[in-house]
């Protein structure tokens, strides 16, 4: 269990993050990159001086002191690992298969596919990482820099990698 | 390179070495839109939002710098501010970044100042 990949599957919680400085903001995790920085929804932002509540926040994973979860995550997040290589996971695996007999090929036919094109993606977004989190991320990534859209996806709904994109 | 030996290039690499910057964050939306910076070394500034890129440098107009206290430079000085006008930020000096418009300060521990901002 990766911290980032714990994070990652940790979309659409509450958290309570405390930075260097000594700061602390409370939110729902919408989504998260490889340096750990983050964006969050409706969040309390507690400092010395004040406590706001903002209705989003992006901030430096560089910045971040620790961050707390709920204790019941890494429950979930390894359930709905499991969930996941029981269902997209063989697939995946095949399709990378055949993509590394003839490459170009098969790239310039998925890419009229939508879908594929965004397995793809994914993929290169991650640098090749485990092939389940490489097809979980597949599809938060398909809506790339619009995060609003991102922590709808992932964790919640186990199902459908398999249905719709095969 | 086209993007299918791209993408190999990518598998062959190690975890967490992606690409170089990918926003998980759409600034779009903040365009001309006031937000509110924290940088290294703990300023405050406020801004409209005029440009940015990638690496989320970030270019803010009518920027407003909020005073720390003299002696103990975490507590900021709501009625303290300096305009610094059009001003670029490096993106690598940003802590933290969000709207100013939805804010709303909940309580105040210390001195119950007047802010009608809602900074």
């Amino acid at each position: 269990m990766l911290p980032l990949y714990l994070l990652t599957n940790a979309k659409g919680q509450r958290m309570l993050i405390e930075l260097k400085n000594g700061e602390t903001i409370e939110g729902q995790l919408t989504n998260v990159d490889n340096w750990m920085n983050l964006t969050l929804a409706n969040v309390t932002h507690t400092s010395p001086n004040e406590i706001l509540q903002l209705p989003e926040i992006y901030l430096r994973g560089n910045f971040i002191k620790y961050i707390k979860l709920q204790d019941d995550i890494i429950e979930k997040v390894k359930q709905s690992n499991v969930q996941q290589q029981s269902q997209g996971h063989h697939q995946n695996r095949d399709f990378r298969r055949r993509q590394g007999g003839r490459r170009d090929n098969d790239r310039r036919f998925n890419q009229g596919g939508g879908q594929r094109r965004h397995e793809g993606r994914g993929n290169y977004n991650n640098g090749g990482n485990r092939r389940s989190y490489g097809n979980r991320q597949a599809e938060g990534n398909t809506a790339m820099g619009g995060f609003v859209q991102h922590h709808q996806t992932t964790s919640q709904q186990p199902t459908p990698l398999g249905q719709v994109q095969y | 390179m086209s993007e299918s030996e791209k993408q190999t290039h990518n598998q062959q690499k190690k975890k967490f070495e992606g690409p170089k910057r990918e926003a998980i964050v759409d600034l779009s939306k903040y365009q001309d839109e006031k937000i509110r910076v924290k940088l290294m070394g703990g300023r405050l500034v406020t801004g409209i939002l005029k440009g940015y890129d990638q690496l989320m440098n970030l270019v803010l107009d009518e920027t407003v710098e909020y005073m720390r206290d003299e002696e103990d430079d975490t507590i900021i000085l709501k009625e303290k501010t300096r305009n610094l006008g059009l001003v670029v930020i490096r993106g690598t000096m940003l802590l933290t970044l969000s709207p100013l418009s939805g804010a709303e300060i909940i309580s105040n521990p210390y001195e119950p100042y007047d802010n009608e901002e809602g900074f």
